[in-house]
């Protein structure tokens, strides 16, 4: 296990997600963490999901390098800015199969001045995320 | 092979205290100790002088020459373990140019300084200074029981406005003065011709931009050239890739540009290394790190991060550059274009602050999406990189990067700094700026640190 995930996950642990944990996804996604997520704000205002965050391939290198994907089930099948990267099935243990959608949503130049990177800052993007998808 | 380098004011510190008496008239040689970190290439090492510890009051005898008490010399190499560094011990003598070693300077050297180095499991570096400021080097190494001498062939100073660079003759000779470089020297003197003809000189990105910077390069007489570029020539190179024809398509970009660089070279003797790999690749990185001075001729944040990186950490300077043509949507035609060449070293903004790339950049190419063609398609079009340009403006951004580095190595002190240029195309104005990195850039945290530096997390996955 890489140690991005493991300091993404401490974090968001440390921000109160006391549901965040790591799974592997598999092929572009090795490992995701994933928590419950309330969103405020956009069309999907109010509503629950699952969230991941993951930095695909690159295991090592948070916080100076930020997540790149984020991933939602249920998917959003029809965002408004086409950054969809991928939809995919994932099997859980309990035998149950749910489908995710994946967006490749680095933050850009806004993480770099950033005087300190955490995942308290990483999840301003996401609220920015969801008001726009 | 064996080098130092310092950064300006590291050097300047050490430079006014072991020159102090020579500048008032005095015959009087100084002494001081100093830290270093290892920086480590393919082929190459380098001591990066990282701070001078002064001497106390009574911790050195001047008479003439100089000497220093055995408690001055604990306190350095502790200080040296503490900060997991190297040891330096640095003198001046009466006399300018590179300097050679007196007997009394080897006995102390290797017989003292050397064996009380040694907890720090580096080498001593010793320099002497000359009373024209010019430096020399060499390290002690050990073989078995005994230390033993290995020159250094140059010493290296990143400045703010000039980077020096101090050559044993000796070991690496001037090149012979012949007709073919005859107005080169004619226009910026032998000194600065001579320096710059012994340089090793890398280019990353051998496209359009650095076909034509190694062209130049070759032609002023550099003998020394890495290439380092992982691409092959396709056909929509054609346009705007100096030398390459109709039967080169499928052919590396870097063979194509060693063979017209050593075809044009007019060194009497060129040796050019081609390495057909990213620079993220181990082998390619060293190569990099051999070199005393990088360009940066390419279009992706992962090689700009790297080249980023060593720019700060190993204190090899780079030029960056690049060209962005803006074209209108609904009649194709060009709207607007301009092209910037920048200097990169601890002393001026690293190509991050500058918006060169961002580090979500840098992921998304390792996670292989830039070259995705579908995730390129999903993205919403400003987003999307661009690649529109012509060989004209390849050949302004190459000539603009090339004086960079011109400017930098033979400015003269009354010169201004000039290290960040925009010129745009329609309104034909030249932009000059100095900006700084932002105050907790993590680059300007790892300056000169080497090896030692927070390494790049992907180097090692290539």
């Amino acid at each position: 296990m890489g140690g991005a995930s493991r300091r993404i996950q401490a974090q968001l642990l440390d921000l109160g997600y006391e549901d965040a944990r790591i799974e592997h996804h598999g092929g572009n996604y090795p490992e995701v963490v994933v928590f419950s997520y309330r969103v405020a704000g956009g069309r999907f205002h109010d509503r629950v999901f699952r969230l991941g965050i993951s930095m695909g391939d690159v295991k090592e290198g948070f916080p100076e390098y930020p997540p790149h994907f984020l991933h939602t089930t249920p998917p959003i099948e029809s965002p408004r800015d086409g950054s969809i990267h991928s939809i995919y099935r994932l099997s859980g243990r309990d035998g149950t199969t749910r489908r995710w959608s994946a967006f490749s949503r680095p933050p850009g130049p806004f993480w770099d001045r950033l005087p300190t990177k955490t995942m308290e800052a990483f999840l301003e993007h996401v609220r920015r995320f969801w008001s726009q998808v | 092979m064996r080098e130092v380098v310092f950064r300006e004011s590291t050097q300047r510190e050490a430079s006014k205290h072991l020159l102090r008496h020579f500048r008032r008239g005095d015959e009087q040689e100084d002494l001081c100790f100093a830290l270093w970190r290892p920086a480590t290439g393919g082929r190459r090492t380098t001591a990066i002088i990282t701070g001078v510890v002064l001497p106390e009051p009574g911790d050195t005898d001047l008479h003439g020459n100089a000497s220093f008490q055995p408690h001055y010399l604990g306190r350095a190499v502790r200080l040296a373990q503490r900060q997991n560094s190297g040891l330096a011990f640095l003198h001046s003598h009466p006399t300018p140019g590179w300097q050679d070693l007196s007997g009394p300077d080897i006995v102390a050297e290797r017989d003292i300084i050397a064996y009380a180095a040694r907890p720090t499991d580096l080498p001593l570096v010793g320099l002497t200074v000359g009373t024209d400021g010019y430096w020399s080097a060499r390290f002690w190494t050990w073989r078995g029981r005994r230390p033993r001498r290995q020159w250094c062939r140059k010493v290296r100073v990143v400045g703010r406005d000039r980077y020096r660079v101090f050559f044993d003759d000796d070991r690496v000779p001037p090149p012979p003065r012949h007709p073919s470089l005859q107005r080169t020297f004619d226009s910026w003197g032998e000194r600065n011709q001579n320096d710059l003809a012994r340089l090793r000189i890398g280019i990353v990105g051998l496209g359009s931009v650095g076909a034509i910077v190694a062209e130049a390069l070759a032609r002023i007489g550099v003998s020394d050239l890495v290439l380092i570029d992982p691409d092959r020539v396709q056909e929509h190179n054609l346009d705007r890739l100096l030398y390459a024809t109709r039967e080169d398509v499928g052919r590396p970009k870097v063979a194509l540009a060693r063979r017209a660089a050593r075809r044009h070279a007019t060194a009497k003797s060129v040796r050019v290394a081609a390495h057909l790999r990213p620079v993220q690749h181990p082998a390619a990185y060293r190569a990099a790190l051999d070199c005393d001075f990088l360009f940066s001729c390419v279009d992706r944040p992962v090689a700009r991060d790297v080249l980023n990186h060593i720019a700060a950490a190993h204190l090899i300077p780079v030029v960056d550059g690049g060209v962005a043509i803006e074209t209108d949507s609904r009649t194709t035609n060009l709207r607007s274009a301009h092209w910037k060449a920048h200097l990169v070293t601890p002393h001026h903004q690293c190509l991050r602050c500058a918006g060169q790339y961002d580090s979500g950049m840098v992921v998304t190419e390792l996670n292989g999406s830039l070259d995705d063609p579908s995730y390129i398609a999903n993205l919403p079009p400003a987003d999307r990189p661009r690649n529109e340009n012509v060989f004209p403006f390849c050949l302004s951004v190459a000539g603009m990067e090339v004086q960079a580095m011109l400017r930098y190595l033979i400015a003269d002190s009354w010169w201004p700094p000039v290290t960040q240029q925009d010129y745009q195309f329609v309104t034909g104005r030249m932009t000059l700026t100095e900006k700084q990195c932002l105050p907790h850039c993590s680059f300007r945290a790892r300056a000169g640190l080497g090896d030692a530096a927070v390494p790049l997390p992907y180097l090692t996955r290539s």
